[in-house]
């Protein structure tokens, strides 16, 4: 079982990455840190399930690069890209946020979830990440035995 | 036709309006009386009766006191209060228009007087007619309005505005007309498009509906008004004067045929423009009376049709000559777009020699002649034709320009008129044939066209072409037009059918071989038009592109918004979304659609971008040069110049980091430099202008990134000259006892040995032995090199953690992200509270207070402060009994010590020695950043996420009292930016390799300098100019000590000057002239400054820059930079020099910094 983690917040990344170890340990997982890198490995390597932050840089942070310019819906456009190439890859958003986009003009995540929904048929759900309050975890596994069975 | 009332004998109506009259008085208040009245009466009887009573001055002045005001402050009526359907509403204001109808023709006379003296820049009758208006028909919203704008066409904007705010200081006038007056004058704001003006309007306007549309109307547009509101906009101008009330309810009327042009309009509407059109005679009336089905003989005016049969025909000098008879005589503006269009065919330059120069209309000629021959500056020509358009909305030559520059887009011919073109069609000046397009009101286009072609006795050819047009058969022939006219017209009638490729037949035709350039492109935009319909897209793609490339303002004519959504769509429902992806032209299309259209389709762009690529089987943009079979090179320059741009190229999956996308974007550049030479033509500055930016951004990005690495420095050069001859005469006593002591050669045999026995346990046995004076001396020799290496206030690790890293910097690297995210905030004195967090508090709690929330916001930037205050002032330090917990800790055990004596046993230069513990210290060092890295990434930054959990839980215990979403959004955005702030702390505890800097120009150092200030005080604006001897080049090995004085420098201006004002302005110059480096350095003090302070702090700093008050200030943070920038000077550039601060009269503080350029300069 292949599983991406796109995700460019190192402790969410450490987390989500550690909670599949834990529940699902013949799991092997690969991780990218941003819109591009999660795009390439979306696209060129196969993988039965992804996991995707909705807001990531365009690169891969490093001391030396700030990441480019951020993206309020990486996720919304790594789906968006497997659409138009035809891949379909079960995929799971995990976010932080409630709302994205620009303060004046924001999307709720229940509006993007609806978007989602319509636009992605590889899109399975989205799943809070709190980094205090420990939910999400039950309901990120829960999610991935959606796709897995049990 | 129109049925009037059936009559009554005369006894009847006086029977009748006495009833009327005393149902009117019954009400006690006469007012209200008729108000009631005007709601309630019998529609049949209401119009018998009205006229009466607005026949009788006793009642006319009760509503309407002073119809023409000679004061301010009688421009305002009480109305009358209550508000009926929109056609009483109509009526009842025809019936008080009508008793002045002397009055209103006379206005018309001398409004048409008035604004052709405005157009003709004859400013002495413009303001002379200007007070024959005043005079004979008092004040009104109309003249104010035409009196602002006049004094804009005399005087200036300046001027206007002068004038504006004179009359909105005048509380004479009523404040809803100053209100007014204030959207009139900034209506002609430059660079304010009409669309901005009225989104801003919209925004900003009150909510009311009726009075809401009113000002619309003023202002010069068409609002959108539903007949309830409408009825409400009609009343309001019970309010005004006479001008007003009539010049705004044909406004009206205009907009209501416009926004509904239905049967029901012209119903509701006949009645009332009947009855004024048979008192006042207006050329706006007449054709809303023949639009409507009031009045088919309506008086029309027809001087223009022979000007356009002649250019139809062919014409073209008769057609120039006709034309410009009737733009000198009447200022047509329609006579003077066919002088215009004839003068091109006919190959004859356009000059009206009899207007003058500085005249509206000349300035409207020379607009107007770019926008039609899609010169390059045609663009910026159509937004001031636009905005002088709405400026003059009240005068109706300004809707006949308005039209003829949307028509170039929209053409009425060929689209659905909108709403504005079939307003502006009713208020333009003079008659046009072509108005009957946008007249779509229950067969009022072809009721327009009959009606002139009869008065012209049927003879127009432009009349019948036009008939033809309206209602188009195949097989029209179209046969008095000439060849080209003929042709556009059968293209039009096949595109108005439907017939979309026999119209992209007939234009592809006439586009292969153009009559004129404006030919060309109408044609052009036209065949795109058939293309686009006849779906055939790629086709579509290419026109747009190669007209678009050839005359840049086309782009916001061609259909680019429909044909991009119809790509995407051809894209969706086709099996390979990629289809026409093969094609240059649509990339170029997505990028023109970003550029002229709107920025949402942006990832469209870089698909379309990418799939082109790809179907090139090419992996970078820049291969494309030499893979360009089938790209033509207009194509390819536009591509790469300007689709390869850094937001596309960071989307191509080949690129992997910033750094890749700069350097591709420079790559393509000097390809774009290449591809220009080699055309022949002269590569457009901008490519150099760009390329160097980039480079220069790399290379400051690098320096930064050097510097940053090489913050952890220990001068072991500095040392080696500070241990002096002590130690050298040290070292040779230590010989001296080595070579006579054999004994203590057997002991270090015995620790060697037992070493190589027991491993780890050879500690024990060691401490036990003995320490002859040879170890003694060596112990204290390597004592003395470790404490002038940990400890030494100028060249030791301690200074330069103090120097390059505890002096603000971490604290700024660490509370950057917070302070960007507005999570922290200062407290007003070392001791006080923080201060409360405005920016959250405003936006979760309306500024409302909640302590729960304050002090978790409180609690956020204590627990910030208080990391950033233990992390320098206890851990990132050399260890001592004052700093335990300091993670430098260079204590040597005696083990090492005799490790490090056997090491150096058999060595006899004292260089070497010290070679040999320098390197320990250095191993040990290394060792210790580790630590300190530790410390950072799993102490601090444990810590500050642990302050952002507490708050994050803390607003949730708030909710939901407190909406604070965007907070938590706040929070965490948050999180990944403190993890490489603290990331980029830790990488600054690396040991510095060896780098090797190439020789440079001192600017690069200053703006790496700026760039670091400028990322710490991002809320500062730091304005600079720079300016160094040319070519002056300095060695690489200074530049990270010159950037670091350019750096204290300028963090001194940010933090001592700029950050209590927001913005700072720097002066820098380095010269190089008789063997020094001259550094000149100054900026600007805010007015609030207290020079004699900053005397004093002059002296102060002048009196210290020494080296021994230096050396001790060095090691201590929160000191100016100045000890620093001495000990730069002094002992990394080892330099002569000199330092001066002063002020000058003019209050720039500047410092001056002379230097010895041997060896630094080149």
């Amino acid at each position: 079982m292949k599983i991406l983690v796109a995700e460019d917040d190192e402790d969410k990344l450490g987390d989500i990455v550690g909670l599949i170890n834990e529940h699902i340990p013949q799991a092997k997982i690969a991780t990218a840190k941003s819109l591009q890198s999660g795009l390439t490995q979306a696209l060129t390597a196969e993988h039965d399930l992804l996991l995707i932050d909705m807001t990531m840089p365009n690169f891969d942070r490093t001391v030396t690069d700030d990441g480019g310019r951020p993206h309020a819906f990486a996720g919304r456009e790594i789906l968006r890209q497997m659409l138009r190439r035809g891949v379909s890859t079960p995929a799971i958003i995990v976010t932080h946020f409630h709302r994205f986009g620009p303060e004046d003009d924001f999307t709720t995540l229940e509006q993007l979830k609806v978007e989602l929904e319509t636009r992605f048929a590889n899109y399975i759900g989205t799943v809070q990440y709190r980094s205090n309050v420990d939910d999400w975890r039950d309901e990120l596994l829960s999610v991935i035995i959606k796709v897995f069975g049990e | 036709m129109l049925r009037f009332t059936p009559r009554k004998s005369s006894t009847t109506r006086y029977n009748e309006f006495a009833r009327a009259r005393a149902q009117v008085t019954k009400a006690g208040n006469i007012r209200l009386g008729l108000a009631h009245y005007k709601v309630n009466a019998p529609d049949a009887e209401f119009r018998r009766v009205l006229p009466q009573f607005f026949q009788m001055a006793a009642y006319r002045q009760l509503v309407w006191p002073d119809p023409m005001p000679a004061t301010y402050q009688r421009m305002i009526s009480p109305g009358i209060p209550r508000i009926s359907s929109l056609q009483r509403e109509v009526e009842w204001a025809v019936n008080a228009l009508i008793p002045f109808a002397d009055n209103l023709n006379d206005f018309v006379e001398v409004r048409e007087r008035y604004e052709h003296a405005l157009l003709f820049g004859d400013k002495d009758a413009h303001t002379r007619i200007g007070v024959e208006i005043q005079e004979r028909f008092g004040f009104s919203v109309w003249l104010l309005q035409s009196r602002v704008n006049s004094a804009q066409v005399w005087s200036g904007l300046a001027q206007q505005k002068e004038y504006s705010r004179e009359l909105m200081a005048d509380k004479r006038l009523p404040s809803i007309l100053r209100y007014i007056i204030s959207w009139i004058s900034f209506r002609t704001e430059e660079n304010l498009s009409c669309s901005e003006f009225f989104r801003l309007f919209n925004d900003n306007a009150p909510a009311s509906p009726g009075l809401f549309d009113l000002l619309h109307i003023i202002l010069g547009d068409c609002p959108q008004m539903e007949p309830s509101t409408a009825s409400t906009t009609v009343c309001l101008t019970d309010l005004l004067p006479l001008i007003d009330r009539y010049v705004y309810l044909v406004a009206i009327l205009q907009a209501l045929i416009a926004q509904a042009p239905t049967a029901e309009t012209c119903e509701n509407l006949r009645y009332a423009v009947t009855m004024l059109s048979s008192v006042v005679k207006d050329p706006a009336i007449e054709k809303i009376a023949l639009v409507v089905g009031a009045k088919p003989a309506a008086s029309l005016n027809t001087d223009l049709i022979p000007c356009l049969d002649a250019y139809s025909e062919g014409r073209y000098t008769e057609a120039i000559s006709l034309a410009k008879a009737l733009v000198i005589k009447k200022g047509s503006i329609d006579a003077l777009q066919i002088l215009l269009r004839s003068s091109e065919q006919a190959g004859i330059s356009a000059i009206i020699s009899e207007l003058p120069p500085h005249a509206l209309l000349t300035t409207i000629v020379q607009d107007l002649t770019k926008v039609i021959g899609f010169t390059p500056d045609a663009t910026a020509a159509a937004s001031r034709l636009e905005k002088i358009g709405l400026t003059h909305s009240d005068t109706t030559w300004a809707a006949a320009l308005t039209l003829i520059v949307a028509r170039q887009s929209h053409d009425e011919r060929v689209f659905e008129p909108d709403v504005l073109q079939r307003y502006h069609a009713l208020r333009a000046s003079g008659d046009n044939p072509i108005f009957a397009f946008s007249m779509t009101i229950d067969g009022a286009g072809q009721r327009y066209v009959d009606r002139l072609s009869a008065l012209c006795g049927g003879k127009s050819s432009t009349c019948s072409s036009t008939r033809a047009l309206l209602r188009p058969v195949v097989g029209g022939d179209y046969q008095e037009l000439s060849d080209d006219h003929r042709q556009k017209m059968l293209a039009l009638s096949a595109l108005r059918l439907g017939h979309n490729e026999r119209a992209e037949e007939i234009l592809a035709e006439t586009f292969r071989q153009p009559n004129g350039r404006v030919a060309h492109y109408e044609g052009g935009t036209l065949l795109a038009e058939a293309r686009l319909r006849a779906g055939h897209l790629l086709e579509c793609a290419q026109i747009c592109v190669d007209m678009f490339l050839a005359a840049t303002y086309i782009g916001s004519l061609l259909p680019i918004a429909r044909l991009v959504q119809a790509l995407l769509q051809a894209s969706k429902t086709s099996a390979s979304p990629l289809a026409m992806s093969g094609d240059i032209s649509v990339v170029i299309i997505f990028d023109i659609y970003s550029r002229h259209v709107s920025p949402a389709l942006d990832p469209e762009r870089a698909d379309a971008f990418n799939d082109f690529l790809t179907s090139r089987k090419l992996k970078f943009p820049s291969q494309l040069t030499d893979n360009r079979e089938g790209v033509p090179d207009e194509h390819l320059l536009y591509f790469l110049r300007n689709v390869c741009v850094p937001d596309v190229l960071d989307q191509c999956l080949a690129l992997r980091s910033s750094r890749e996308v700069e350097d591709e974007r420079a790559k393509i550049l000097v390809q774009l430099t290449e591809l220009y030479t080699a055309a022949g033509l002269v590569p457009p500055v901008q490519l150099n202008d760009e390329l160097q930016e980039i480079r220069t951004r790399q290379v400051i990005r690098d320096t930064t990134h050097q510097l940053d690495q090489s913050k952890i420095f220990v001068d072991t050069d500095g040392i080696r000259r500070a241990l002096g001859n002590q130690l050298r005469e040290n070292w040779a006593r230590y010989r001296l006892l080595s070579l006579q002591d054999t004994a203590n050669s057997d002991v270090s045999d015995v620790v060697k040995i037992i070493q190589e026995a027991m491993g780890d346990r050879v500690a024990i046995v060691s401490l036990s032995l003995p320490l002859t004076e040879r170890t003694k001396l060596f112990e204290r020799m390597v004592g003395d090199i470790r404490d002038l290496f940990a400890n030494n206030k100028v060249f030791g690790l301690d200074a330069n953690l103090s120097t390059n890293i505890r002096h603000g910097y971490v604290l700024r690297e660490l509370r950057r992200p917070f302070v960007v995210a507005h999570l922290v905030t200062n407290k007003l004195t070392e001791s006080s509270e923080y201060k409360i967090n405005e920016y959250w508090t405003e936006r979760c709690l309306d500024g409302e207070e909640n302590s729960e929330f304050s002090d978790a916001l409180n609690d956020l930037s204590r627990a910030v402060d208080e990391e950033i205050e233990y992390i320098t002032g206890k851990v990132l330090k050399v260890w001592s009994d004052s700093s335990p917990e300091g993670v430098f800790d260079f204590e040597i055990s005696l083990p090492m010590l005799h490790y490090l004596q056997r090491k150096a046993g058999d060595i006899e230069n004292y260089d070497e020695f010290l070679t040999i513990i320098f390197d320990y210290l250095w191993l040990q060092t290394d060792q210790m950043l580790g630590v300190a890295r530790q410390a950072l990434l799993e102490g601090t930054l444990r810590r500050l996420y642990a302050a952002l959990n507490h708050l994050e839980e803390t607003l949730d215990a708030c909710a939901p009292e407190v909406d604070s979403q965007s907070l938590v959004t706040a929070v965490n955005l948050v999180r990944p930016e403190v993890r490489s702030a603290v990331d980029r702390v830790a990488s600054w505890f690396t040991l510095s390799g060896s780098r090797d800097y190439q020789d440079y120009n001192p600017k690069i150092a200053f703006d790496a300098a700026l760039a670091t200030v400028e990322t710490y005080y991002n809320d500062l604006n730091i304005r600079t100019e720079f300016s160094s001897t040319q070519s002056m080049l300095m060695r690489g090995w200074t530049l990270p000590y010159v950037t670091r004085v350019f750096s204290n420098l300028i963090e001194n201006v940010a933090k001592h000057f700029g950050i209590s004002i927001g913005s700072v302005e720097i002066k820098c110059s380095v010269d190089a002239h008789g063997g020094s480096v001259a550094i000149h350095l100054e900026n600007n003090l805010s007015e609030s400054s207290d020079r004699d302070m900053i005397v004093k702090k002059i002296d102060t700093i002048n009196a210290n820059f020494g080296q021994d008050t230096a050396s001790n200030l060095v090691a201590k943070e929160g000191n100016s930079g100045y000890p620093k920038i001495w000990k730069i000077l002094t002992h990394d550039l080892r330099c002569e020099h000199q330092l001066a601060v002063s002020l000058t009269d003019d209050c720039w503080f500047v410092v001056d910094i002379l230097i010895d350029s041997r060896g630094i300069v080149l």
